[in-house]
């Protein structure tokens, strides 16, 4: 029925998503669906009319005619199109290469049988697509319901792994081909969820579909060496190779410490000396390296904070030491397995006490919690968040703190990593109802919030139109939130801040805000949680946030 | 005919126990798996709005409380009234939930059938006279647990393929076998109700059809009864291959992954199973991979 459709005429896409079958997505057709502004969810005041929505970028015939962009019109990985049908061919049979290594336990010990309860026992209520941010804030289109991806896995393993026979394949609805089409959609489909995993927390069965949108990439990376340019190559080979994946060498860092120790006195009329490759520290702090480049503040304000609470400290300068990302969490679990492997011997290597991890909410997730069945015996080195600790400094007066220089509204973007994942909920929030007088809750919130949108590596990719689907879609619903909850003090000349404790958020807030013109718009600002701690600092003469854009 | 009932319902109580005895064994030999927990995990402390203990500072020098209890009442409420399907509207939790209470019910009725054959055999009499309290209790049981679950199970289960019909959402992932299903389900409900309403209230000659394959002497049956033993054999030979057994499983995914949050100490019982899976070969071919090494292997490389 959709091969009948082949042209971009959107009454008739959408009729053909009306009708569209699990099965369409092996189907050569232009291109699978279309967003339009109309179908988006509304956005509150000032964004309410549909008509100033900013045009997402299209594809250049070029891009079209070289990458696989059928699925959404949208390009996040760049499959190249093949040049032979040998080529094609081998890019299918390498994807049921991968599929039968994901569900054999010596390759994939580490995720079998969360996945095999997800293929398993879903029994398509469909209670977890109102869950999602994407599929909402698309307007429901079909090939973003979480429940699409893995009815599109369990028909393939069905068909061309169980080989289950003719009738059976009708009567399991599993007849499905398997083409160049199909795998290089699905490859693309693994990248339109932000494994926020909010669909599996409503999931009265605990089904994950996050999970297989996980697992998924993994085929891609694992097995097909395909992976987003900015999560593979510049991302943890980079990181594994030359230190980081933002590019900052150990000497490089060196520069940026100095550059931060200057900053530090020129704002604050501190002289602090950051103490990197201390041995024995009690503490092996380490940052989102991201933050050494885009928001600095954020790394002086936990130096200005440790220093004044007589924090025993230090950061590394060891290739990886000083980069607490592992994108690996998010698409290949050797690269995941390495880079936690290489934080621990770093730590272990200056004898500290522990790790703490700074604002940056993956790393939170992949360090503390998912490589906890990784490290053993030495490498096992206790590994915990920042923000416990800063409760502590801020909630039991370890340092002075005034109120009232905080005194604008302020709200709170829960990370999923941290909140949903790890159950970091209340320490962050202590804080604030301690030190900013007015603020209030998005909602929802805590362990129910939604993704900022950038979740699962979304922040950082940049190929093509993504980020535009990026602010559109996948970060609609925070926006709407975040609007929401200002609502009544959304005129430009109130200031407002959004505390995004997370590299990655703050990265999506970032873009999501400028693509929306939020805070000429808005006037509201964001940052990360420190920054606000050190503002309210009694001993600090000016403020120490700037409420410049940057 | 007489011998043919007892052998299917044999023969289907014993598939029936293999396969969910392999399934339930295939799922607890996967290996142990990454932490991969999702809260409120509800054995913490702060579950309550899912908090966790890493929001303490220096969060292993605290002893692990577990509250388990907490952890049964959570699944037994959600057993009891489906509360997290309430998210999909009352009308499909209605019959969702009306035909899990025609499920349940089905299957208390053949244990309390069950029962009642094993009491008859014992002497104590299951009958509407009976001097005995526990004979004289079943039997009212088994006259008020039949229908309850015949209707029940007609009723929810034709929602529910209705609402699998008209719903744009559930149709398109619904297969042609989940119909069936479906159907199924309502025949049997019809046949049990059929039964039931044809003079066999309590039950009884299906009571003594079970007493007739503990003597090993099957007993004539009347052709509605037959039908609904026949129809009662193919559904427990037809649900192993469905996910009913998501009763069991469910509880494998709560406990075993969405709150499993057990911290791997050095040089305990969860170190060595992690070692022996790090010792494993991989064999993933991506370019930045030592394909053929073991896991820990493949940390001392880059890439």
């Amino acid at each position: 029925m959709i091969n009948a459709i082949n042209t971009q005429n959107t009454e008739n896409l959408k009729w053909v998503l009306y009708n569209m079958k699990i099965e369409d997505i092996s189907k050569d057709t232009e291109q699978l669906i279309t967003i339009e502004p109309d179908d988006l969810i509304p956005l509150p005041y000032p964004y309410d009319d549909p008509a100033n929505e900013p045009p997402m970028k299209q594809l250049t015939e070029e891009q079209k005619a070289r990458y696989e962009a059928s699925l959404d019109g949208i390009i996040a990985i760049g499959i190249p199109k093949p040049s032979s049908k040998e080529e094609e061919e081998g890019f299918v049979k390498k994807f049921i290469s991968g599929l039968e290594k994901l569900l054999t336990p010596e390759n994939n010990w580490t995720f079998l049988q969360p996945l095999y309860h997800s293929l398993e026992y879903c029994v398509k209520c469909q209670i977890c697509n109102d869950s999602c941010p994407a599929y909402i804030a698309s307007g429901k289109k079909e090939i973003y319901r979480p429940t699409f991806r893995a009815e599109v896995l369990r028909k393939i393993i069905n068909k061309y792994l169980k080989k289950k026979n003719r009738l059976l394949l009708k009567l399991t609805g599993s007849d499905i081909d398997l083409n160049w089409t199909l795998v290089a959609r699905l490859g693309e489909l693994a990248y339109r969820c932000t494994i926020c995993r909010k669909c599996a927390q409503v999931c009265p069965l605990g089904v994950d579909n996050g999970l297989i949108s996980h697992e998924i990439r993994k085929i891609f990376s694992q097995e097909m060496g395909i992976a987003p340019k900015e999560l593979h190559e510049l991302g943890t080979m980079q990181q594994l190779k030359g230190g980081s994946s933002t590019g900052i060498t150990p000497k490089a860092l060196g520069n940026i410490i100095e550059f931060m120790e200057e900053e530090i006195e020129e704002k604050t009329g501190k002289k602090i000396k950051m103490p990197v490759d201390k041995e024995g520290a009690e503490i092996l702090l380490i940052h989102n390296a991201g933050e050494f480049i885009s928001w600095p503040e954020n790394t002086e304000a936990f130096a200005i904070i440790f220093e004044a609470a007589g924090i025993d400290w230090t950061l590394s300068s060891d290739l990886v030491g000083y980069d607490a990302v592992n994108y690996g969490v998010w698409y290949d679990d050797i690269q995941l397995a390495r880079i936690a492997v290489k934080h621990a011997e770093i730590a272990r290597k200056l004898k500290v006490k522990k790790i703490n991890v700074g604002e940056c909410g993956h790393a939170h997730k992949a360090m503390i919690v998912v490589a906890d069945r990784v490290l053993t015996g030495e490498l096992n080195i206790p590994r915990e968040s920042a923000l416990p600790l800063l409760q502590e400094l801020v909630c039991n007066g370890k340092i002075k703190l005034d109120p009232s220089r905080n005194n604008f509204p302020v709200t709170l973007h829960d990370p999923c990593n941290m909140v949903r994942l790890m159950g970091i909920v209340e320490p962050q929030r202590r804080i604030l109802r301690t030190i900013c007088p007015q603020f209030k809750e998005m909602e929802p919130h805590g362990v129910e919030n939604y993704c900022c949108g950038g979740g699962s590596g979304f922040a950082i990719m940049q190929s093509m139109n993504f980020p535009d689907w990026r602010s559109a879609v996948s970060g609609r619903i925070k926006l709407k939130q975040i609007l929401e909850v200002f609502q009544d003090v959304i005129s430009p000349e109130i200031k407002k801040y959004v505390c995004a404790p997370c590299s990655n958020c703050k990265g999506q807030i970032r873009e999501l805000f400028n693509y929306y013109n939020v805070n000429e718009k808005c006037g509201i600002f964001y940052g990360g949680l420190v920054e606000l701690v050190v503002n309210a600092m009694v001993d600090i003469k000016k403020p120490f946030i700037d409420w410049e854009w940057h | 005919m007489n011998t043919f009932l007892a052998i299917l319902t044999c023969f289907s109580y014993c598939f029936i126990f293999v396969m969910y005895t392999i399934k339930i064994a295939k799922y607890l030999k996967l290996p142990i798996h990454l932490r991969w927990e999702l809260y409120p995990v509800m054995h913490e402390e702060a579950y309550h709005y899912g908090g966790s203990c890493f929001e303490k500072k220096d969060w292993w020098t605290y002893p692990r409380t577990k509250f388990l209890y907490r952890t049964f009442g959570y699944l037994l409420k959600d057993y009891l009234y489906f509360e997290s399907y309430l998210k999909k509207g009352i009308t499909y939790w209605l019959f969702l939930y009306i035909s899990h209470i025609g499920f349940i019910l089905l299957m208390f009725l053949q244990i309390i059938v069950i029962l009642g054959a094993v009491l008859n055999l014992n002497g104590i009499s299951v009958i509407k006279t009976s001097p005995y309290t526990l004979g004289y209790l079943l039997y009212f049981l088994t006259e008020f647990i039949g229908p309850l679950s015949f209707i029940a199970g007609i009723i929810g289960n034709f929602g529910l393929l209705i609402m699998r019909v008209i719903k744009s959402d559930l149709k398109l992932y619904t297969s042609p076998l989940m119909y069936y299903g479906y159907l199924f389900h309502i025949l049997l409900y019809v046949s049990g109700f059929i039964t039931w309403h044809k003079g066999n209230y309590s039950l009884i000659q299906y009571r003594e059809f079970w007493e007739g394959l503990f003597k090993l002497q099957p007993i004539d049956v009347t052709p509605d009864l037959a039908f609904f033993i026949i129809l009662m054999g193919l559904h427990l030979l037809y649900l192993p291959f469905t996910r009913a057994i998501h009763y069991i499983t469910r509880l494998f995914a709560f406990y075993l992954i969405r709150w499993d949050d057990k911290p791997n100490i050095r040089g305990g019982e969860l170190e060595k199973k992690i070692i022996e899976q790090l010792n494993k070969n991989v064999s993933w071919s991506g370019p930045h991979i030592e394909s053929g090494k073991r896991w820990s292997d493949q940390f001392t490389n880059s890439g």
